[in-house]
């Protein structure tokens, strides 16, 4: 009995000590008290992505590696590349190694759901980049959160930035990418909002080639429509993986036809720049974004915080008109911030308090 | 059954036209619905748009000559392109190295087949596809992930790339001779010269012989594991050449840039062997199969099909050109 009452003791004045310790330390680095399921804490997340390869993915892995590293947060990247059973596995690995939040990118939620139901169930929160999942709130507490570039937003300012330059008349060869969650959402504008808004803008052509290497398809169609039809106004590339196959068809065919895109990459600024009179502008949000808002709300939903079940990237219209001319200097994703608002770094979900944990994490460092 | 000459014998008939039928049939159509499918440029555009199939058509073709199958052309020719343009935009070389050592890894990859298949025994299919998963890794790496192009930034902030694709070697993929497309003229010239080689050399008869009966070829005193070794490399340089004209058409090294040509080329390829009733790997005939298929495409593209549509004409065409071969073949 005699033990148990020092054990007790000797336990509460550890928790006694310990949270004096938190109090002084957060007192220390100001207003923001950080949060106590952070405070302190080895925090372990996992990025899991159904592919890692291109500028667009290899910026969203940096964004969020350094994001991480602002906060010591130990960030262990998965590319499953492209095989949605190992997503789904490093998914269940991610819940086995206790890891403190998952973040996903892409994949199909069929192919994903069992896995996400576990993970929410073991408490781990997930944040997904352009997916979703259908679970209900009992399962996931508002643990799930699903963000995406507001492709809505993209679909609509690319295609008006079409209507614009074309003054709402002229023949367009237009491209979707069917039962592929983002591009159909950009779809759903130009069907149901830019079409009946304005009548004068006829479709010549549809190109969908599928997801799969797109590129030297896309360029070999459209030059069968360039030597074939003489009545193309533009050109629409609902994904920028089409653009950079249908911006080559029209260089070689020597036309001067304008070209409207969704994402950006740094290859897509080198074409824009070389030929900005065919590559007009293309609405894009930036992926280092991406992984800085996945960290943060990681954190947040960590640190027990109330957070929106969905959330959508603000995109930016990059126009070839924005841009300096090549010669005097070559563009890069990096520099996009230079020209954009929103571009490269964001405010979005960042709070005081994560100032102060970067800022406590600072001053252990230097003290070591 | 065919002997009685007098007797029109439909099945025969069939069986050496039927993809000759095929593609005129498809050509009359489109260019009685489509007002510009006959024009010349667009027909050198099919022949252009055909010309990457066919030539790793050609390479794969090299191996089923003497039965074996070579599933990592498609990968070849991608990394074939991504070392062109790594050669010339971050190395700042010329041309002529981008465009000869390509071939030259081409031509070792087909070594390195051939000893894992001869040396180790292992089936060609199995040896060739982990040679396609290597080489894809492989490429990626080499590429640091992202496609090689003109201009591009260059990793840990090394500024913009130096060099940028030559014009000498965008020629090979964008060029034209005499208003003909100039992968067209490489795809015809490899298509002859590996037909004269295939029919008219010792060479190409020995092929044959050992695709047809291994055991035989040994006994008459074929040295099989050179000829094979031949076939594989052989097969690895056509595809380094299909990857140099792909990278230059695109006017970039793309990630994984060859993979959708190799189903394409293994159709090619099979359909091929149904042309005028041959009813083997034969270079005329691939050529002949990657034709049709690019008539098909071109003309269902400016009719405005989806493109799941292609895949249906295609798989078709396979199954016909196939039945033709096998049922021949039972009897």
């Amino acid at each position: 009995m005699r033990r148990l009452t020092s054990g007790l003791f000797s336990i509460m004045l550890v928790i006694l000590l310990v949270s004096c310790f938190t109090f002084a330390t957060s007192a220390k680095d100001g207003d923001a008290k950080i949060p106590k399921a952070i405070q302190g804490k080895a925090i372990r997340m996992a990025l899991i992505k159904e592919w890692g390869t291109g500028t667009h993915m290899i910026t969203h892995i940096n964004g969020a590696r350094a994001e991480a590293k602002r906060y010591g947060i130990d960030l262990s990247v998965v590319d499953a590349n492209n095989n949605l059973a190992k997503m789904s596995e490093a998914i269940d690995n991610a819940v086995t190694n206790k890891m403190d939040a998952i973040l996903i990118s892409h994949g199909k939620a069929d192919a994903l759901q069992d896995a996400v139901v576990r993970a929410l169930k073991a408490g781990i929160p997930i944040i997904v980049f352009d997916n979703d999942f259908d679970v209900s709130y009992e399962i996931h507490r508002g643990k799930l959160i699903s963000l995406d570039q507001y492709d809505l937003m993209m679909g609509l300012l690319s295609q008006m930035s079409l209507v614009q330059e074309l003054d709402g008349e002229g023949n367009v060869v237009y491209n979707r990418v069917a039962n592929c969650p983002p591009t159909d959402k950009r779809h759903r504008i130009w069907e149901g909002g830019i079409l009946p808004t304005y009548p004068g803008i006829k479709v010549v052509n549809t190109i969908d080639l599928g997801t799969d290497n797109p590129m030297p398809k896309a360029q070999t169609a459209l030059e069968t429509l360039l030597t074939t039809k003489s009545n193309i106004d533009a050109v629409y590339a609902v994904w920028d993986e089409y653009a950079k196959g249908f911006y080559n068809a029209i260089v070689a065919s020597g036309k001067k036809i304008p070209l409207y895109s969704v994402d950006i990459s740094d290859q897509d600024l080198a074409m824009m720049q070389e030929h900005p009179e065919i590559w007009r502008s293309s609405a894009a949000v930036d992926s280092t974004i991406v992984g800085q808002v996945q960290i943060r709300l990681g954190l947040k939903a960590i640190a027990g915080e109330k957070l929106p079940r969905y959330y959508s990237l603000k995109p930016v219209l990059i126009r070839a008109d924005d841009l300096p001319p090549k010669k005097q200097k070559r563009v890069t994703m990096a520099d996009l911030g230079d020209y954009y608002e929103g571009w490269g770094y964001t405010t979005d979900f960042l709070d005081d308090w994560m100032l102060a944990l970067e800022q406590s994490l600072k001053s252990k460092g230097n003290k070591k | 059954m065919g002997s009685n000459g007098k007797k029109f014998d439909l099945f025969n008939f069939l069986y050496k036209y039927g993809t000759i039928i095929v593609i005129l049939a498809a050509v009359l159509f489109f260019s009685l619905t489509l007002e510009n499918f006959m024009n010349f440029s667009n027909i050198t555009n099919i022949f252009r748009s055909v010309s990457i199939v066919a030539l790793i058509g050609l390479a794969i073709t090299m191996s089923l000559t003497i039965s074996g199958f070579d599933l990592s052309v498609g990968a070849i020719a991608g990394f074939a392109s991504v070392i062109a343009a790594k050669f010339m935009v971050v190395w700042e070389m010329g041309p002529i190295p981008a465009i000869i050592v390509p071939l030259l890894v081409g031509i070792l990859i087909g070594c390195v087949n051939a000893f894992f298949i001869i040396k180790m025994n292992i089936a060609d299919m199995l040896t060739t596809l982990s040679m396609m998963f290597l080489l894809t890794g492989i490429s990626i790496t080499f590429q640091n992930g992202s496609a090689i192009y003109n201009f591009m930034p260059l990793p840990n902030l090394g500024g913009i790339a130096p060099g940028t694709m030559s014009k000498a070697f965008l020629y090979i993929g964008q060029g034209k001779i005499l208003n003909i497309p100039v992968p067209v003229i490489i795809m015809l010239v490899v298509a002859i010269l590996a037909h004269l080689f295939l029919n008219q050399t010792k060479y190409g008869r020995y092929l044959y012989m050992i695709g047809s009966n291994e055991e035989a070829a040994k006994l008459s005193g074929i040295p099989i594991n050179r000829y094979k070794l031949i076939a594989y490399m052989m097969s690895g340089f056509i595809a380094a050449l299909g990857g140099l004209v792909l990278g230059a058409r695109l006017g970039s090294g793309e990630v994984n840039a060859g993979a959708p040509y190799l189903m394409d080329a293994v159709a090619a390829a099979y359909i091929g062997f149904s042309v005028f009733g041959i009813g083997k790997p034969n270079a005329f005939g691939t050529l002949i199969g990657a034709l049709l298929m690019g008539v098909l495409l071109n003309g269902l593209i400016m009719m405005d099909f989806p493109y799941y549509s292609q895949d249906i004409v295609k798989g078709i065409v396979l199954v016909l050109a196939l039945s033709l071969t096998y049922y021949k073949r039972k009897e």
